[in-house]
């Protein structure tokens, strides 16, 4: 309506008028000067920014700019300025871990220290996904952190299993489903400190398990046999009879059978990302962490109040169970309490069961250990 | 004469209010994905099925809000612009009906498909293809129609296109070559296909469709509400006339450059990234050339924020888009870019703008045209709730993810004594903990205004008995 009167009298506007109301119109301001000169630093900051960086495409190639940057560059300058003070550092340390054997690297207080530090990010991310961040397991993945070892707890049988992966093999058991409920009920039984049925012991005596597991039901390292008589159980389950009962008939890593026990470590020797030396260093570090087998001289326990273990007065009831407890509080404190410490103290306690008490405390020294020297699991800030 | 008997209004009600009922059900999603990521089990729910988890439902969060909310909050208000600022109907009512109909069948459609896991698995694109063909048949007559009503207008009436107009214009042509570029696809069956690109160049022709989605949909577009809402409701002219030429043209040229910036640090060639960074710290000035003409356009009228809650709604907005707007181009700055990359400062970034400015321009705009096509007034204290909750509730949302992406970024880099990590990845993953409680907070209060917005809103109009217009 721009030839129209003006229906809004002194009003600077441009004359276009819009809506039924003819009440939406612009007016004639200049935009504020800040403004402009901002947009005018904008088109030669555009100019200056690619003048100074790699931004045009230029006959099948581009301009370099003259910060000469690239994203490459910028990522070697950065691994070559860590490389450096690594070097500088700690180059005598990673000198000495290659050229030392693993029981050298144990005994060597100062080795040890450094080889655990500078590990715990390259277990975190290599094998906590399945063995937990604190080597305490999870269902289908043995716990690292105990003396309970499936292929053995020698820094050399450790080793072994980073470098090579392991593969769990066990046939399935042919026997009826009878009996095989009835073994089921045995292991378990002998698993939790009973004496187990007659029927069942004949049945593992009769159907070829003591060819793997020996008649003493203590296993075998070195067929990677598991030890049943222990009560600790790689494939942990809610209902761990159906998982007894899964594994005797169908086996583990049967390929043909979709209900057979998967038991797979992958070989991290074979790995293009962990060098040799940080394998020395994982073994360390997961002998370290409560079970490996110890090595001639015995490690020196920590000084710190908070890593201290309470030690229980008699190997009576109340005195183990009020020392697992006093244990449980201080891991409870450093973030590093495992799974079922805490599950256990509560069983025993209801039970009465010494023998419970003993494995709680056991474990809660361990993680004690484990917090000594590997810091808490959790960030702090 | 009544509005309702001059104009084709029947298809902007029903653009409103579903737009309303997709903002409640997008926001909803939104809360139950964050609350999936503060408390792992909700992936699952023991059910021991897929529909639920987060790789899931998460494009269907961002499809409700962006496509089902802003799409029809988009079409609701070019459809009542376009009209009213040109004294014309629309080219073709009917035509119309069928962008509608087509619009929420596609919504329907990935309702179903996304939790059933057929998707292109391309961010904000994820829909199949014979989906993106329906997007494509909706978006193109949403296009025509609004060209053609434009075109029909007596121009002796209205010789000049109002600047509203010019930014829904731009963004309806840019979406359509974008979607359609980035949507090619060879298809194997009905729910499977192949991207016709490969590798960095699938890549790129990705962000910068999904930059623009951001560029063009949700800024060019909300522009446009903005140009029309701000000065109707604050019954005042729009500050500069020269100033939305010269961020107009701006806008349209530099926000297309900008996808590569998503890039930086990966296989794309040097560049193209730094391209990209350029152009994005170019384009903070051509942003808030909206924003400062909108609030502007307040001088001498900021007494009526006092009482205007729908005002307030839109002002507001504004803020957060200014904000938003400067906080980008920073982040894709190189060095900014190192640390906020892949980090949940991402997240805050997309959020201050989509709950601060998409949202809330957005409501503004349809509380507006709810009063008058219905001819009502709405309760301006459940407007008054409605703008607290959705204005804590954004903020709160925007902190917790600053805090969070920026610590996981230092997390990331930081290395200790030895040289070596200081954190694993699962320890960066747990530290983020409190702050994801702290968002599912924000998105509640999000969540709840939404719902205030919809009761306020049918309660008003079924109080008011003037249903029967409505469906005039």
């Amino acid at each position: 309506m721009s030839e129209h009167k003006n229906p809004y009298p002194g009003e600077n506007n441009t004359g276009h008028f819009w809506d039924d109301d003819q009440d939406v119109r612009e007016l004639n301001n200049r935009p504020p000067r800040w403004y402009m000169v901002a947009m005018y630093i904008s088109a030669i900051s555009v100019v200056v920014y690619a003048l100074y960086f790699p931004a045009i495409p230029w006959f099948g190639d581009n301009t370099k700019g003259m910060a000469n940057w690239s994203s490459i560059d910028e990522l070697n300058e950065s691994v070559a300025e860590l490389e450096k003070y690594r070097q500088e550092k700690f180059a005598d340390k990673e000198k000495a871990i290659s050229e030392s054997s693993l029981e050298e690297i144990v005994l060597n207080d100062d080795l040890r220290e450094y080889a655990v530090k500078t590990t715990k990010v390259l277990f975190g991310e290599n094998c906590a996904a399945c063995h937990g961040a604190g080597g305490q397991g999870n269902d289908g993945f043995p716990v690292l952190a105990d003396d309970d070892w499936l292929f053995g707890g020698t820094l050399s049988a450790i080793s072994a299993s980073i470098i090579n992966g392991r593969q769990g093999n066990m046939p399935k058991m042919p026997m009826t489903a009878d009996e095989a409920n009835t073994l089921a009920d045995y292991i378990l039984a002998v698993g939790s400190g009973a004496a187990g049925s007659d029927a069942g012991k004949a049945l593992y005596m009769t159907k070829g398990c003591i060819g793997c597991h020996s008649p003493t039901m203590a296993g075998n390292q070195a067929l990677g046999a598991v030890n049943l008589s222990d009560g600790i159980y790689r494939f942990k389950a809610d209902d761990q009879k159906a998982s007894v009962l899964r594994t005797i008939t169908h086996g583990i890593n049967q390929a043909h059978d979709p209900q057979s026990q998967s038991a797979v470590m992958p070989a991290f020797g074979a790995s293009n990302v962990i060098d040799t030396v940080q394998i020395k260093k994982l073994a360390v570090y997961v002998h370290q962490l409560g079970g490996g087998v110890k090595v001639k001289a015995v490690t020196k326990a920590s000084a710190d109040p908070r890593y201290t273990p309470v030690v229980a007065k008699s190997d009576s009831f109340a005195d183990v169970i009020a020392a697992a407890e006093a244990n449980y509080k201080k891991n409870l404190d450093q973030g590093m309490a495992w799974r079922d410490t805490g599950k256990m103290i509560k069983k025993a306690k209801k039970d009465k069961d010494v023998v419970l008490a003993e494995k709680a405390n056991t474990q809660a020294v361990n993680a004690l250990r484990q917090a000594s020297v590997a810091g808490t699991a959790g960030p702090t800030f | 004469m009544n509005l309702v008997e001059k104009y084709d209004l029947g298809v902007v009600k029903w653009f409103s209010i579903m737009a309303t009922v997709y903002l409640v059900v997008g926001t909803l999603v939104g809360v139950y994905i964050a609350s999936e990521l503060a408390w792992p089990f909700l992936n699952d729910l023991g059910l021991d099925v897929p529909y639920f988890q987060f790789g899931r439902l998460r494009p269907l969060h961002t499809n409700a809000v962006i496509f089902a909310f802003g799409g029809s909050a988009l079409m609701a208000t070019a459809f009542y612009i376009v009209q009213r600022t040109n004294q014309t109907r629309l080219w073709s009512n009917k035509m119309a009906w069928f962008t509608f109909i087509m619009w929420n069948l596609v919504i329907v459609s990935a309702v179903v498909t996304l939790p059933l896991g057929m998707t292109q698995a391309k961010e904000y694109a994820e829909l199949e293809w014979p989906i993106d063909i329906a997007i494509t048949l909706a978006w193109a007559t949403y296009l025509y129609n609004f060209i053609m009503t434009i075109h029909i207008r007596d121009r002796n009436k209205v010789p000049h296109v109002y600047v509203a107009n010019w930014f829904f214009m731009g963004m309806m042509v840019m979406v359509t070559y974008l979607h359609v570029v980035n949507s090619l696809a060879i298809p194997v069956s009905l729910t499977d296909s192949y991207s016709i690109f490969s590798g960095v160049q699938d890549a790129m022709i990705q962000w910068w469709w999904g930059h623009n989605a951001v560029g063009f949909f949700l800024t060019a577009g909300f522009l446009g509400i903005m140009y029309y809402f701000i000065p109707k409701q604050a019954q005042r002219p729009i500050y500069s006339y020269r100033l939305s030429v010269i961020h107009f043209w701006a806008l349209m040229f530099g926000y297309v450059w900008l996808g590569a910036h998503h890039l930086q640090y990966t296989a794309l060639p040097d560049w193209a990234g730094s391209l990209g960074a350029t152009i994005s710290l170019a384009m903070i000035i051509p942003s808030w050339g909206g924003a400062l003409n909108g609030i502007l356009t307040l001088s001498g009228a900021w007494d009526r924020l006092r009482e205007d809650y729908i005002l307030r709604f839109l002002i507001m907005s504004l803020a957060f888009y200014a904000m938003s707007t400067f906080e980008g181009p920073v982040m894709s700055a190189k060095t900014v870019n190192a640390l906020s990359h892949y980090t949940d400062w991402t997240i805050g970034h997309v959020h201050s703008g989509a709950l601060g400015w998409n949202i809330m321009v957005a409501a503004g705009a349809l509380y507006h045209m709810i009063e008058k096509i219905y001819n009502v007034k709405l309760s301006s204290k459940l407007l008054a709730i409605h703008f607290w909750t959705h204005t804590i509730g954004t903020v709160v949302y925007i902190v917790s993810m600053w805090v969070s992406g920026i610590m996981q970024g230092l997390m990331w880099r930081a290395y200790d004594e030895y040289g070596t990590l200081a954190y694993t990845f699962a320890e960066s993953v747990s530290a983020m903990h409190p702050y994801y409680v702290m968002r599912v907070m924000g998105g509640v209060l999000v969540v709840l205004g939404a719902v205030t917005m919809l009761i306020n809103i049918v309660a008003t109009i079924r109080k008011s008995g003037n249903v029967q217009t409505a469906n005039a």
